[in-house]
C-alpha cells in the first residue's frame, strides 16, 4: 500500500495556495494520513498521555522508591505519611511500591493476553471466513467447543499443576479470550470475501495470501484494534478477578487484583488501600478503550470531515 | 440511447479473424448446493443457476446477455472467468480449456480476461487509493517492470478512461459513481485483456452518466479490439452496444442471434415478451406499443419445470412443451437460434 510515487513532496502541510490546490494531489502515504487523524483525536490523545504516564511510572518508579514490594519492615497499617505516601498494609508492606509492582504485572499480563487473543482470533477467523467449506465448519465448531470449557476450573487445575506465575496466568487467560475475536473476524471476512473488490483481485490472479494481507486485513483494522483494546481492558479485569480468588499472581509478587483482594476489608477504615489500585485498573481500561476508538477512527478513510 | 448513430454494425466486426472464436462456451453448468441446517450442514438440493449454455464470442465482438434478475446472467460471466468454478461443461479461451484448471494454471489466462462489476462502490477497496487499485494487476503480473514503468502505465490507464492522473492519490469515496466505474474499467484494462466481462456495468449509474460510460466502452473496444460479454437487463443499452444478443431464462439461453435478428425478428415468446416490456423512445410508437404481460412468477431454479422452462408462463404452451425440451437450434426464416417448439415472428415492426 505504501506507494512510491515519482512525484515527491515535502511532508509539511502545504498551506500556500497554488493553482488547483483545492484538491491536494500530493502523494499521500496512508500511514501518514492515519497518524495525522489519530493525533487529531482528542480523547485518544488525552488517554494516550495518561496511559504513557502510567506505564512510565510503573517502569521508572521502582528506581526512585525507597522500598520495593518485598519490603515488610513497616508497621501494620500505617497511615499515609512522608515515609509511606500510601501507607502500609497488614504485613507492613509499602503500598506505593506494591501498587507500582502490581501495575507492572497487570499491564504485562494484559498485553500478552491481548496479543494472544488477537493473533489466534484474527488468524482463525480470517482463514475460516475466506476458505469457507469444511475448514470454516471445523474452526467454528472448535470455537463452540472452546466456549463451553469452564475456564476457571482449567486455570485452577493449571495453577495447581504448574504453580502460578504471571506468564501462566497470561497464557491461561489468552487461551480463553480469542473466541469472540475469531467469530467477529470470521463474519467480517466472509462478508468482505464476497465483495466485488475481492472478486476483482481473484479475477486478476491474486493469491489467497495476497487477498488476506492486502484486502481483508486492512479492512479489519478497525475491528481488530477495538477488539485488542477491549481484550487489554478485560484482561486487566480478569487478572484482577483471578488474583482476587487466589489463582493469579502470588506473594511475594503482586498484581492490582491481588492488592484489592488483600485490602478490600479495609474499605471502610482505610479506603485508600482499596481505591488506589481500583483507580489504576479503571484508568488503564478506560484509556486503552479510548485509544482503540481513536485508532479505529484514524484507519477509517471515510471518518474524517477534515481533509487530511 | 437506441437512436444514437454510432451503433455497431450488424455484421461481424472488422478485424475479427474468421478462424477460431476467442471464447467458446459449451454446455456450461454451474449449480450451487442448497444446504440444510444442523451442526454439519448437508446438501439437500442443487440450484442450477446456469443450466447448460453454449455460445461463441469472437475477438472485437460484443455479445449482450439479457434476461431478468436471477436468470443466471452474472453467474455465467463469473463461471467463464472461473470465479465460480463451473460444475460441468467447457470454457475454451483461444482454444485452451479453462474448466478444471488450478488457480496457478489460470494465472496466465487471467491477463487476457478481466471483469468490470456492477456496483462501483463495492468493487473498489475503500482503503486503497485509486493509484493502488489500478496498480494491483500490474504488481501481480508485471512485478519485474519496476516502479517507474508501472506508474507510467497507471497514469496512461487513468487518462485512457478519462480521469485526471493527478487524482490518483484520492480514495474511491471521493469520486462519483461514474468516475468509480471508470476506475474499475482502468483496472480491468491494466493487463491489456482480450475479453472483458461487463457485469451490468452501467445499471447502478444515473442515466446521464450511463451514456458516458457506454460510449467509453465502445471507444475502447474499437481502439483495443476488445471482446465484450455485456451482461445487462437494460434492453436499450444492450441493443445499442451489442453485435449479437443472447436471451436467458432460468439458466438457459432461449434465443441467440444478431442484434437485428433478436430485436426485429424474435421467434421465442419470452424474447417477445421481454422486448414488449421495453419502452420506446418515439412517443407515437410508445402509445401504440402492445405489451405482452406474463402471468405468474419465475419458477424456482431448485425445481425447474420439465421440458421447456418457460412453459409455465407461456401462452403458446402445448403438451409437447412439458415432455420435450426444445433445442436451441435454427428456426424461422433467417435461421438464428431459438429454443421454442412453436417459433413465430411476432407481427410488430420496431
Amino acid at each position: 500500500m505504501a506507494d512510491t510515487v515519482t512525484k515527491t513532496t515535502p511532508d509539511e502541510p502545504d498551506t500556500t495556495p497554488r493553482a488547483g490546490h483545492e484538491f491536494d494531489t500530493e502523494a499521500r502515504k496512508q500511514w501518514k494520513i492515519v497518524l495525522r487523524r489519530f493525533l487529531r483525536h482528542r480523547m485518544a490523545m488525552i488517554s494516550l498521555s495518561v496511559l504513557v504516564l502510567i506505564v512510565l511510572a510503573a517502569i521508572v518508579m521502582p528506581w526512585f522508591l525507597p522500598y520495593d514490594h518485598t519490603y515488610t519492615g513497616g508497621g501494620r497499617y500505617e497511615d499515609p505519611g512522608p515515609d509511606h505516601p500510601l501507607g502500609t498494609d497488614n504485613l507492613g508492606r509499602d503500598m506505593l511500591a506494591m501498587l507500582v509492582r502490581g501495575t507492572q504485572f497487570s499491564l504485562l499480563i494484559a498485553v500478552v493476553v491481548a496479543a494472544m487473543a488477537t493473533v489466534i482470533g484474527v488468524t482463525l477467523g480470517a482463514v475460516a471466513g475466506l476458505l469457507g467449506g469444511w475448514v470454516d465448519t471445523l474452526f467454528m465448531r472448535l470455537v463452540d467447543l472452546w466456549l463451553i470449557i469452564p475456564q476457571l476450573a482449567l486455570v485452577a487445575l493449571a495453577a495447581s499443576a504448574f504453580g502460578s506465575s504471571w506468564y501462566l496466568v497470561a497464557i491461561a487467560l489468552g487461551l480463553f479470550s480469542w473466541m469472540s475475536v475469531a467469530r467477529i473476524n470470521r463474519g467480517l471476512t466472509l462478508s468482505l470475501a464476497n465483495q466485488e473488490f475481492v472478486e476483482a483481485a481473484r479475477a486478476m490472479g491474486a493469491s489467497n495470501t495476497r487477498i488476506v494481507v492486502k484486502h481483508i486485513l486492512p479492512n479489519l483494522t478497525g475491528v481488530i484494534t477495538v477488539n485488542a483494546t477491549l481484550a487489554v481492558a478485560t484482561a486487566v479485569l480478569a487478572e484482577a478477578a483471578l488474583s482476587f480468588i487466589g489463582l493469579g499472581v502470588n506473594i511475594p509478587d503482586t498484581s492490582l487484583g491481588l492488592i484489592i483482594n488483600n485490602n478490600y476489608a479495609q474499605l471502610e477504615l482505610r479506603p485508600w488501600l482499596f481505591w488506589a489500585p481500583f483507580l489504576v485498573i479503571v484508568l488503564i481500561s478506560l484509556t486503552v478503550n479510548f485509544i482503540g476508538d481513536g485508532i479505529r477512527d484514524a484507519f477509517d478513510p471515510k471518518q474524517t470531515k477534515v481533509r487530511a | 440511447m437506441t437512436t444514437a448513430k454510432t451503433s455497431p454494425s450488424d455484421a461481424a466486426p472488422a478485424g475479427a479473424d474468421t478462424g477460431q472464436p476467442l471464447l467458446q462456451v459449451s454446455d456450461l453448468v454451474k449449480s450451487f448446493p442448497v444446504r440444510g441446517k444442523g451442526i454439519i450442514p448437508r446438501t439437500v438440493g442443487q440450484v442450477q443457476a446456469v443450466a447448460g449454455i453454449s455460445f461463441d464470442l469472437r475477438a472485437g465482438e460484443t455479445l449482450g446477455l439479457v434476461g431478468e434478475s436471477g436468470c443466471g446472467k452474472s453467474t455465467t460471466g463469473r463461471a467463464i472467468l472461473q470465479l465460480h468454478r463451473p460444475t460441468s461443461g467447457s470454457v475454451r479461451f483461444e482454444g485452451r480449456e479453462l474448466v478444471g484448471r488450478t488457480a496457478r494454471q489460470l494465472r496466465s489466462v487471467r491477463r487476457d480476461m478481466q471483469i468490470v462489476f456492477q456496483d462501483p462502490y463495492a468493487s473498489l477497496n475503500p482503503r486503497w487509493t485509486v493509484n493502488s487499485v489500478v496498480r494491483e494487476p500490474l504488481e501481480i503480473h508485471h512485478s519485474s517492470w519496476g516502479d517507474k514503468r508501472i506508474q507510467a502505465k497507471v497514469n496512461n490507464l487513468l487518462e485512457l478512461v478519462g480521469l485526471n492522473p493527478e487524482h490518483r492519490n484520492r480514495f474511491p469515496h471521493e469520486f462519483s459513481g461514474g468516475q468509480r466505474q471508470r476506475i474499475g474499467i482502468a483496472r480491468a484494462l491494466a493487463l491489456e485483456p482480450k475479453l472483458l466481462v461487463l457485469d451490468e456495468p452501467v445499471s447502478a449509474l444515473d442515466v446521464s452518466v450511463q451514456a458516458g460510460v457506454v460510449n467509453l466502452l465502445e471507444e475502447l473496444q474499437q481502439r483495443l479490439n476488445l471482446a465484450y460479454l455485456f451482461v445487462a437487463h437494460d434492453l436499450s443499452i444492450v441493443r445499442h452496444i451489442s453485435h449479437r444478443i443472447a436471451v436467458m431464462y432460468l439458466g438457459k439461453i432461449v434465443e441467440i442471434g444478431t442484434r437485428d435478428e433478436v430485436y426485429g425478428r424474435a421467434t421465442h415468446p419470452y424474447t417477445q415478451a421481454l422486448l414488449s416490456a421495453a419502452p420506446l423512445p418515439d412517443p407515437k410508437a410508445e402509445r401504440e406499443r402492445q405489451r405482452i404481460v406474463l402471468t405468474g412468477d419465475v419458477p424456482s431454479p431448485v425445481n425447474p419445470p420439465s421440458g421447456c422452462r418457460f412453459r409455465t408462463r407461456c401462452w403458446k404452451a402445448q403438451d409437447i412443451c412439458a415432455t420435450e425440451e426444445p433445442k436451441l437450434e435454427a428456426r424461422g426464416e433467417d435461421g438464428h437460434l431459438s429454443a421454442c417448439h412453436f417459433p413465430e415472428v411476432r407481427s410488430r415492426e420496431s
